[in-house]
């Protein structure tokens, strides 16, 4: 889980061209929306793309998607559960 | 406002190869959106579209082209439409007045490049080099109606033939043309459907614009011309007039590239610089074509919108992009015509599919036709990408 | 109507009024050479690395012409206008979408999606500086002086509330060159030198 972690915190900095942002900059917990990177929609529509590309996770549920993008850990989480 | 008249209108749709056909299908609530035919997409099953059920070899003999190879389909159906308008306004090119053409697209000619883009360059698709910038389709009409003293190119997505129709009213209104024609068109193409898609604003099945469950947007394919004259121009040529352009605003969200702020912060300012561009009252207006694409966001901004304008009591409203898709860089010129028909035929066209309305408006759209609606004025909105709003304001000739 | 200031970015230098303010020919990209203008001139906005380049380069460029002029105690949000044309709109970012299209291996990127319209590189311009007036985008075959200079004119002259206006031609092409010039449209005397607003001024100054 914790190599996924940090695997995961690399991809996203890399798929969201967030600059001058490390992988030890980002909590494992905090917040991806609204505060903490304050990633917007179009953010969490890459991450979406992101799923499908590197995990094969197809995420279709508006609902859900506010569940799994909550943190890093979260996201994390999903992916152990559900990766083919 | 010194007086900027309607004197003729081409539209090609999917509800109508031209007006007849359009006003038509309005009238018998008959919408254009079905699945999809022409477009070769891995996609062609997921989705309902506004697609025109012509192949571009069809489209090219409507148009009058004999080698529809040289044209894309977004100038193709641009063709058909601007024809159309300049026969309707009964255009002698060579009776002195200075006339220009100002139309948009985003597409332009994409639809064709990206069929060939990764291929190898042969005799058979070098054409559409040519045919790829977003101007080609205006080249390709001026030369073929022959205007001559002004063109220009207009791409701000979904506002695009709206801005088109308010840039060339202004060129009459500083002196600089007797008479413009002013559209919009945009073609089907595996780049937008894509794009759309991975935004997740499309619906797959028929899109319920206004409804509280609504889920996107359907995307459609058109172009529409208008042709506006000054009143110097109309009493020269003694032309027949169908209604006039009596106010219109651009204003911007400034809030993101894709959505629109939640309270309506530019579709206020758009709308409520039009009514007081055009030197009426919100209450003078008759009927709203609003933008209504179906996304949960557009209707829930623009109805904030409406709501900051008017509180619970909005005059009579209704998307018409059930009928016909959202056909992007075309919308706005489509439903402008589509509002000088509301206003010549009496009509307020029914917003379709809807089931439920929004719980927070206390408004709700048209949900019938109506017949025999004294339309006296109408305001057509637009609202486009990188939050480029525009509100056009159209008025019966009295 | 005065030209109050003008910026030109191209061929790895920055021009403000005519006088070379930056240099950079040794970036070996372009992202590498407006990284550059943005760390000198000390921006801290994130969002700009999400932006496609030909944004980029609009961003740079507007805020170059911006510095030092606080046009937010000026005027209000909605008494600004942009106007601004190319001639390959964005031709950039459309062929970066594209391959997420057709490569197999690959999904279409909404990130990049959004910036195939080439009005969306206004748009951040106004998200930036809450611009809220008219905007608008033309395309043209190449910079065309006479063009914005009408459409700018009948924004002034119809629409009352503008009282300047962003003007001028962000260029990026499919070879990557690429080409910003902005020009700032003011009703305003200033102590700086101003140039009337006409078409041929905007050819003089343009690089």
């Amino acid at each position: 889980m914790e190599e996924l972690i940090q695997k995961l915190k690399i991809q996203v900095i890399e798929q969201l061209n967030l600059e001058d942002i490390e992988p030890s900059d980002i909590e494992e917990n905090d917040p991806l929306f609204g505060e903490g990177l304050g990633l917007d929609s179009i953010d969490a529509l890459e991450l979406i793309v992101l799923m499908e590309k590197e995990y094969g996770i197809k995420i279709q549920d508006a609902e859900k998607r506010r569940q799994i993008f909550t943190s890093i850990k979260a996201m994390a989480e999903y992916i152990h559960e559900n990766k083919k | 406002m010194s007086n900027i008249y309607i004197t003729g209108l081409g539209i090609i749709s999917a509800i109508g190869d031209n007006c007849a056909q359009n006003l038509d299908s309005l009238k018998k609530s008959k919408s254009g959106i079905k699945a999809i035919k022409f477009l070769q997409t891995i996609h062609k099953n997921d989705f309902v579209s506004g697609e025109i059920p012509y192949s571009n070899k069809e489209l090219a003999n409507i148009a009058g082209i004999e080698d529809f190879t040289k044209h894309s389909r977004t100038s193709l159906l641009a063709t058909i439409a601007a024809k159309e308008a300049f026969k309707h306004a009964n255009i002698d090119i060579n009776d002195g007045l200075r006339t220009g053409m100002v139309s948009a697209s985003s597409v332009g000619g994409m639809d064709v490049t990206e069929d060939y883009y990764l291929s190898e360059a042969s005799k058979e698709n070098t054409n559409y080099i040519f045919t790829h910038n977003a101007n080609n389709h205006v080249e390709v009409i001026c030369d073929m109606l022959d205007i001559n003293d002004f063109s220009a190119t207009i791409s701000t997505a979904c506002s695009s033939s709206a801005n088109a129709i308010m840039n060339g009213a202004r060129l009459i209104k500083t002196g600089r043309l007797d008479r413009v024609i002013v559209g919009g068109t945009d073609a089907m193409s595996r780049f937008t459907l894509n794009g759309f898609n991975t935004l997740m604003i499309l619906d797959k099945n028929l899109c319920t614009p206004f409804d509280e469950n609504r889920k996107g947007l359907n995307l459609g394919e058109g172009a529409a011309y208008l042709v506006i004259e000054s009143e110097e121009a109309v009493i020269k040529s003694n032309k027949k007039v169908y209604a006039k352009v009596l106010g219109y605003a651009n204003a911007n969200d400034a809030y993101h590239q894709t959505a629109s702020s939640e309270e309506g912060y530019g579709a206020t300012l758009a709308m409520k610089q039009a009514i007081e561009s055009a030197n009426i009252s919100p209450n003078d207006i008759s009927y709203i074509n609003v933008h209504g694409t179906g996304t949960p966001n557009n209707d829930d901004s623009e109805g904030n919108a409406l709501k900051n304008i008017y509180g619970d009591n909005v005059p009579p409203f209704s998307s018409t992009k059930a009928f016909t898709g959202h056909t992007l860089g075309a919308a706005g010129a489509i439903e402008a015509v589509f509002s000088v028909l509301a206003i010549n035929e009496n009509l307020i066209y029914p917003n379709l599919n809807l089931k439920n309305n929004i719980k927070k408006f206390k408004f709700k759209p048209v949900t019938q036709l109506l017949e025999n609606q004294k339309v006296d004025i109408v305001l057509s909105n637009s609202f486009g990408f990188g939050g480029n709003n525009s509100t056009l304001i159209i008025g019966k000739i009295k | 109507m005065n030209i109050t200031k003008h910026i030109s970015i191209v061929n790895g230098e920055v021009n403000v009024d005519g006088e070379l303010v930056f240099s950079n020919k040794e970036a070996d990209s372009l992202n590498a050479f407006l990284k550059s203008i943005y760390r000198e001139y000390g921006i801290k906005y994130p969002k700009y690395f999400k932006m496609d380049r030909l944004s980029k380069l609009g961003f740079i460029a507007s805020e170059v012409l911006l510095k030092g002029e606080e046009l937010s105690e000026k005027y209000n949000a909605n008494e600004v206008a942009v106007v601004i044309s190319n001639s390959s709109s964005t031709i950039d970012v459309d062929t970066k979408y594209y391959k997420t299209l057709t490569d197999k291996d690959d999904i279409p990127s909404p990130a990049l999606f959004v910036y195939t319209l080439p009005n969306i590189m206004i748009g951040e311009i106004c998200i930036r500086n809450e611009f809220r007036g008219e905007i608008a985008f033309l395309i043209s075959k190449e910079f065309n002086a006479e063009q914005i200079y009408n459409y700018t004119t009948s924004v002034f002259s119809n629409n009352k509330k503008i009282k300047t206006c962003v003007i001028g031609w962000v260029e990026l092409d499919s070879n990557e060159n690429y080409n910003a010039n902005l020009f700032l449209i003011e009703a305003l005397d200033n102590t700086k030198k101003n140039y009337t607003f006409k078409v041929s001024n905007l050819l003089k100054k343009y690089k």
